[in-house]
């Protein structure tokens, strides 16, 4: 009986091409933009590219010096000494990295290119896992010395020295030479903490700081595993509340975090630095909502609208044998071969439309050198919006089908035509 | 084989009342062949729509196959009309989405017949009327004669012991109607099927062996 239903699905979809389009289309635009947007999500806080370990990872990244005598308040990225004290305190973390990230215009024989310029440590390079294409990161050493060394992106390289290898020639930066010692694959310019163009050691970093504590550093915390997590949490926390307590007492100090990559996400959107966290997830899941509600109402009017005008069919069903439950399940089969078709619809756009347009749906705030796009998504997020959308569509069909289903057959087969 | 004592069928709006049935007391036995007449408005369709389990009465009891109808849940309500009614209406109602066999074929579906059992009794039933070289054919193909015999068609699909015809050649013209009429009273005398026929046209109802006639919403003879 089943198959009689998804056959006479199908006749009735092929007899009503206005109706079945209609439904098609907003249920695969539905499923496009629910995609698209997981795969936005998915890019910023799921481990992938130079990020593998985002999972055991967890940020510092902005501190707030409050003073209690004046009101006023400083809102920074943290500063060297306390992103050293750090360092030194804490013990749970198997590596720690210091990065700073400026727009630089880096300029050559070839012209001027801006750049993402991020100046960092030996840690850095082994909590992200960059593909390098020829040499080597720079060394603790080079970091402590101070040495003119760097880490270029391939389009660096490409653009200053075409097929040349790259690796021991000289570029200029900051009024000096640097030699390369390492190039390295380009990362999408949404993922938070890999992309960039040029990496130095940040002890030439000569950044004025707003104070002492308080500067343009971000911190990445790497555990043995994501059970560290929250232990690295908690460390984090005690240490700067111990390094508070030097403060003197009309200054308050407060530095929220340290945050999982989700985490870390969604305090980016605020630039209060304060965010409860239970209300991120209320803001995915009100996000996703919104985006689903308005299709799932346009359904619920399109199937009202196109079993309503089905209702002298139904009606005669009725009179020759279809129970209600019977006409509940056609009509349910025929929405969900719909939704079939539109999902496999949605995700065949999701794919072009992805493509099309990759600059401006997957690209990051900085518009730099490595304009490399990525474009990816895991099995999970897919699959919740396909079941989501699956959900949504049969549900949508459901109110019209038992309203329509009660319909009394001497009522429509009064006259007129079907 | 049908049975209506004391039926009263009155539909109610929030400012009017109408009584389109009152009193009537009706037995029809099986095999036979009866004509409703009267003006419009008079209850006939609603009387077939009764008998038929379409509506249910305000008052009253209908017995069908010697069944008490009241108490039948939907379900047991739509097996009965599935097995045992067969409707054919005025304009036909056929559903212009599906094809001349998946017209006749679509009370199969709701019985428990296998696919190729219902291929089978569509094939057989559209041979009955001579359409069988129009099964893939839609209805908007169709002249009124021919669409009128796929209801036919479609109507004793089933195998019913009764058929109920609202107007049957209400929108054909007289040779069609003629043929529609010789076919209910071949299915009537060859296959014993009790046929109840609603018609305003007295010389086709004086070819059934019984009349009934309504005025008013009550049954004068």
């Amino acid at each position: 009986m089943n198959t009689t239903y998804f056959k006479m699905a199908l006749q009735m979809l092929k007899s009503n091409p206005f109706f079945s389009a209609l439904s098609i289309t907003a249920i695969a635009i539905t499923v496009m933009i629910v995609l698209i947007i997981s795969m936005q999500h998915e890019m910023v806080m799921a481990p992938g590219a130079a990020e593998v370990n985002l999972d055991r990872t967890v940020f510092l990244s902005r501190g707030i010096l409050k003073d209690t005598d004046t009101g006023g308040q400083y809102n920074s990225y943290l500063g060297n000494d306390m992103v050293s004290h750090l360092k030194k305190e804490l013990n749970t973390p198997v590596a720690i990295s210091q990065w700073a990230e400026t727009e630089w215009n880096f300029v050559s024989v070839h012209g001027v290119t801006p750049s993402k310029l991020i100046y960092t440590d030996a840690g850095y390079w082994r909590i992200n896992n960059y593909n390098f294409v020829s040499g080597r990161p720079f060394t603790q050493e080079e970091v402590d010395n101070g040495s003119e060394v760097v880490v270029i992106a391939q389009s660096i390289a490409r653009k200053e020295f075409a097929n040349e290898d790259a690796l021991g020639r000289s570029i200029e930066l900051l009024g000096r030479p640097f030699r390369i010692i390492g190039v390295v694959s380009d990362v999408s310019s949404v993922r938070r903490y890999s992309h960039g163009d040029l990496w130095i050691p940040f002890t030439l970093n000569k950044q004025e700081n707003f104070a002492d504590f308080l500067g343009s550093y971000k911190l990445m915390l790497m555990g043995e595993s994501s059970k560290d997590v929250n232990a690295m949490k908690q460390e984090v926390q005690t240490v700067i509340r111990n390094f508070s307590l030097s403060l003197p007492e009309h200054n308050e100090l407060i530095v929220p975090g340290p945050d999982t990559a989700f985490e870390d996400y969604f305090r980016s959107w605020q630039n209060t630095g304060e965010v409860g966290f239970s209300s991120s997830w209320l803001q995915i899941f009100l996000r996703m909502l919104g985006i689903m509600l308005i299709p799932a109402l346009n359904l619920v009017a399109i199937n009202l609208t196109w079993i309503g005008e089905r209702a002298r069919e139904i009606g005669l069903r009725k009179a020759f044998g279809a129970t209600r439950l019977t006409l509940i399940r056609q009509l349910l089969a025929e929405n969900t071969l719909i939704t079939a078709i539109g999902a496999s619809v949605g995700f065949v756009l999701t794919i072009v439309v992805a493509h099309l347009f990759s600059g401006l749906l997957f690209r990051g705030q900085w518009e730099q050198a490595a304009n490399f796009v990525e474009i990816s998504v895991s099995w999970l997020p897919f699959l919740v919006t396909i079941i989501s959308v699956f959900v949504l569509s049969i549900l949508s069909g459901l109110i019209p089908a038992i309203r329509i289903s009660q319909t009394q057959p001497a009522a429509v087969l009064k006259g007129g035509a079907l | 084989m049908i049975q209506l004592k004391e039926i009263q069928k009155v539909y109610r709006t929030k400012t009017v009342e109408t009584i389109a049935l009152e009193n009537v007391n009706l037995e029809i036995g099986r095999g036979e062949f009866v004509s409703v007449m009267g003006p419009s408005g008079c209850g006939k369709s609603t009387l077939l729509n009764i008998i038929g389990l379409l509506d249910k009465p305000s008052q009253g009891e209908v017995s069908f196959q010697d069944k008490n109808t009241r108490q039948l849940s939907d379900k047991e309500a739509a097996r009965m009309r599935n097995q045992n009614i067969g409707f054919i209406f005025q304009s036909f109602h056929l559903i212009n989405a599906l094809n001349v066999f998946d017209n006749v074929s679509m009370p199969l579906l709701y019985s428990r017949m296998t696919a190729s059992e219902r291929k089978t009794r569509t094939q057989e039933v559209l041979e009955m009327v001579g359409l069988s070289h129009r099964m893939r054919h839609f209805p908007a193909e169709l002249s009124g004669g021919q669409s009128q015999r796929v209801a036919i068609a479609r109507a004793i699909a089933g195998n019913p012991g009764l058929l109920l015809a609202d107007e049957p050649t209400g929108n054909l013209d007289s040779k069609n109607g003629e043929d529609i009429m010789e076919m209910l009273e071949h299915l009537n005398k060859n296959h014993q099927t009790t046929v109840v026929m609603v018609t305003h046209d007295e010389q086709l109802a004086r070819q059934t062996p019984r009349i009934i006639r309504f005025f008013d919403g009550r049954q004068v003879s």
